[in-house]
């Protein structure tokens, strides 16, 4: 291919990305409001659209043509590469999740290791904006939100380690193969759990979201921020708690694996599935306290993801 | 020119202004942003050849850890970010010593002779995980006990300012 060919696809597949985590963006809010309102005994948005299905593209509509509003003693760079640096990791994250055949944008043979590590980045930009905006609500709230990631990191990535030994491979398409006949759900169900648990605080999703609890930090690390800057901050939520979920269907429930229907639709009803419970997650528990939830990565999930993984090695030695 | 050695000098070029700019302004947050741009365009001249492992390992321990662990320590003193860095004390000495390391550096890459690199193993990285957890176990593992001794020093040196 020609060098602006190569340049035009790149560009090409940068804007189609971000339109579709941004299409993605929207039916997840939607959903979210959805399902929320009726666990609540409400109907949710019913006004915009046939049942309110198009409420959230008109809130999208009226976020990108918000006023841009800055503090006046705010970082400049730090307050413009924060949302950046939050945004374009969580969408990167999508681009090794295997989404059948023709849909792999990318093979990595470190796979799994490049989705531990890609949203890790997410960090930076939380601290950063919640530093640069000279608020101290978003200071603790950037604070407590990278020490959350940081914390919750750890069981997560030992959860991840006991599919990669058992799959004996950190590629996403091997892992799809190996998964052909079981999904590693049955195989190693505690690892799911705390795959499941520990994704939830990545993503700073109830009950995690310390970071920007309403009732004690307004908004958190993005409480200053506003139009489409705080729009890249919803998106990387959004995009974040989707890839979190491919990524658990694909590591613990078989990813495309399934009869009759092509990968693709097999995938994303996994992946709906986890992120409904991560909605219904959202509307029936209550929101931790800071020093709990430090509690329960350090003294619960960290001894519990060790001893599962000198199990499951041990199995896997017995077995073998 | 491909596309792909275009890419090769952007990220080359991203490196060095990340650098630069890490060394030259006076403000210590973006210091570390500077750093970090550096870091990745790094990661990223890995990924160009063909070394995925140590692209992904670059990003992981150092632009979501030790820029992390960076900004983590500044923005906990109590108003370092905030305030520029006072000018160094001897910056004549300063640019002579880093004249002569480039120097002797970029003499170093035009002398030597980098002929063809050798295709990469289809299982580098199960190589590479085979010779940690093997032959180089005994030093994986003292790297680790030295990390340790690190955090429960500095855990101490702190605690004991407040006791």
């Amino acid at each position: 291919m020609s060098l602006s060919g190569t340049f035009a696809a790149g560009l090409l597949l940068g804007v189609v990305s971000f339109t579709l985590v941004g299409v993605l963006t929207a039916v997840l809010v939607l959903a979210e409001r959805k399902v929320g309102a009726r666990m609540q005994a409400r109907v949710g948005p019913m006004h915009t659209g046939p049942h309110g299905s198009l409420q959230t593209i008109a809130d999208m509509v009226k976020l990108v043509m918000k006023e841009d509003v800055r503090p006046a003693r705010a970082d400049a760079v730090a307050f413009g590469l924060g949302p950046l640096l939050v945004a374009v990791p969580a969408i990167l994250s999508l681009a090794v999740i295997p989404f059948g055949a023709p849909l792999v944008m990318r093979d990595l043979n470190v796979g799994v290791l490049y989705f531990l590590a890609v949203p890790g980045v997410t960090v930076v930009g939380l601290l950063l904006a919640g530093w640069a905006s000279y608020d101290n609500y978003s200071f603790l709230g950037g604070l407590r939100s990278s020490a959350q990631f940081i914390s919750y990191e750890i069981p997560r990535g030992l959860a991840v380690v006991t599919v990669v030994m058992l799959a004996g491979s950190l590629s996403t398409v091997d892992l799809l193969e190996a998964q052909s006949r079981v999904p590693y759900i049955v195989l190693l169900p505690v690892s799911f759990v705390i795959y499941a648990v520990t994704s939830l605080a990545e993503v700073n999703r109830v009950p995690f979201d310390i970071p920007e609890a309403e009732s004690e930090l307004v908004a958190g690390y993005h409480t200053e921020y506003s139009g489409f800057r705080w729009a890249l901050f919803f998106l990387a939520e959004y995009a974040g708690l989707f890839a979190a979920s491919a990524f658990g269907a694909l590591l613990f429930l078989g990813g495309g694996n399934g009869p009759v229907l092509p990968p693709v639709v097999w995938l994303l009803i996994k992946t709906g599935g986890l992120v409904f419970v991560g909605i219904w997650i959202r509307f029936t528990l209550p929101r931790f306290r800071a020093d709990q939830l430090m509690r329960l990565a350090w003294k619960f999930f960290l001894p519990l993801s060790l001893a599962n993984l000198v199990l499951a090695a041990a199995v896997m030695r017995a077995i073998a | 020119m491909s596309a792909q050695e275009l890419l090769f000098a952007g990220f080359g070029v991203v490196a060095i202004a990340g650098a630069l700019y890490s060394v030259v302004t006076r403000s210590l947050l973006r210091a570390i942003i500077g750093l970090g741009a550096f870091l990745t365009a790094v990661a990223g001249e890995f990924y160009l050849l063909a070394a995925d492992l140590l692209a992904v390992v670059q990003v992981f321990v150092y632009v979501g850890g030790v820029v992390v662990l960076m900004l983590f320590a500044l923005m906990l003193t109590a108003s370092g970010a905030r305030h520029p860095l006072a000018a160094i004390d001897r910056p004549r000495s300063g640019a002579v010593l880093a004249c002569v390391i480039g120097g002797g550096l970029v003499w170093a890459s035009w002398t030597v002779d980098f002929a063809e690199a050798p295709p990469a193993p289809d299982d580098a990285v199960g190589a590479l995980g085979r010779a940690l957890l093997g032959a180089q176990l005994g030093p994986f593992e003292v790297m680790g006990v030295i990390l340790l001794a690190s955090v429960v020093t500095a855990l101490s040196i702190v605690r004991r300012e407040r006791p």
